[in-house]
């Protein structure tokens, strides 16, 4: 099924590592592809990762897959860069942890989880560029709350295409 | 599982929120009043522009760093910055009151105020 039943940490520790380094990829990946017109507005296919390690390993995991990503927006991008990603990504991963039993539940897909969690992280980049910048950037909310729904609807699509395969990693013999 | 399921109603609540919070900026946004006039702060000293002015001024902060300021059709922005970071020439446009942008490397903001807003100070009374 979905979770481990085992309680191999190594095993998890392993799987956390591996989704860290699909995140981080998936990360680089986007900042080759060509900017959207917006500034700060991103795809978020390192969400992916992050949700898909919150699915398997629990909240704890994904929070680690998340920190990393942080981690790696220091490296690659500055500071600035790194507090803003760190604002919204502590807000979608709380999202995230308060939405995923829903989907166990059957009352939302990862779509639904993938848009809430865009929407926090916007959320949560704004407030932190208008804390370390100006309360201007509100004015760019609309705009990339609407380009949040759409990027989270893809991810989330993706996720739920890609989860059920991926579950043959909880497999644990 | 989700397996075979790509959508079901519950999704639909976080897109209505995500859709109803981007409208509610949008309407919060356009209500806030339009900016008056262009308060600039440098570390020697404070002028205003009306907003409804056409010029371009060189602002000339800390450590000899210039900014150009251009004002047009009833908004400012810093068109060019010396500084490495250009934070306030990412800021863009200024046009509503309470609007801002800073350059902390020249000591240099600028906010934008309405006629109210510059007027305030002199209506408290205690």
């Amino acid at each position: 099924m979905s979770t481990f039943k085992t309680e191999s940490i190594s095993y998890k520790l392993a799987l956390i590592g591996m989704l860290a380094a699909v995140c981080m990829a998936l990360s680089a990946l986007e900042g080759w592809l060509p900017p959207l017109p917006v500034p700060g507005a991103r795809l978020g296919l390192a969400n992916v990762a992050i949700t898909a390690a919150m699915w398997l390993t629990g909240p704890v995991g994904g929070t680690a897959v998340g920190l990393c990503k942080v981690g790696f927006a220091f490296l690659t991008r500055g500071a600035s860069a790194a507090l803003m990603a760190l604002g919204g990504t502590v807000l979608s991963l709380l999202i995230t942890a308060i939405l995923l039993p829903l989907v166990r539940r059957h009352r939302l897909t990862f779509v639904g989880v993938s848009v809430a969690a865009a929407g926090c992280h916007t959320v949560g980049q704004l407030l932190t560029a208008s804390w370390m910048l100006s309360t201007a950037v509100v004015s760019y909310a609309p705009v990339l709350l609407l380009i949040s729904t759409v990027s989270g609807t893809l991810t989330g699509l993706v996720l739920n295409a890609l989860v059920p395969k991926l579950s043959v990693f909880s497999y644990h013999p | 599982m989700t397996k075979g399921r790509w959508f079901c109603r519950g999704d639909l609540i976080p897109i209505a929120l995500c859709l109803a919070a981007a409208i509610a900026v949008c309407v919060w946004c356009t209500c806030r009043a339009q900016g008056q006039e262009l308060c600039v702060t440098t570390p020697t000293e404070e002028r205003v522009y009306a907003l409804t002015d056409h010029r371009e001024e060189t602002i000339v902060g800390n450590n000899g760093l210039k900014l150009t300021l251009v004002i047009e059709d009833g908004a400012a922005y810093v068109h060019q910055a010396d500084c490495p970071d250009q934070v306030c020439v990412h800021t863009g446009r200024l046009t509503r009151s309470g609007d801002s942008a800073a350059c902390l490397p020249a000591g240099v903001v600028l906010t934008v105020r309405g006629e109210k807003d510059a007027a305030a100070p002199d209506a408290v009374a205690r």
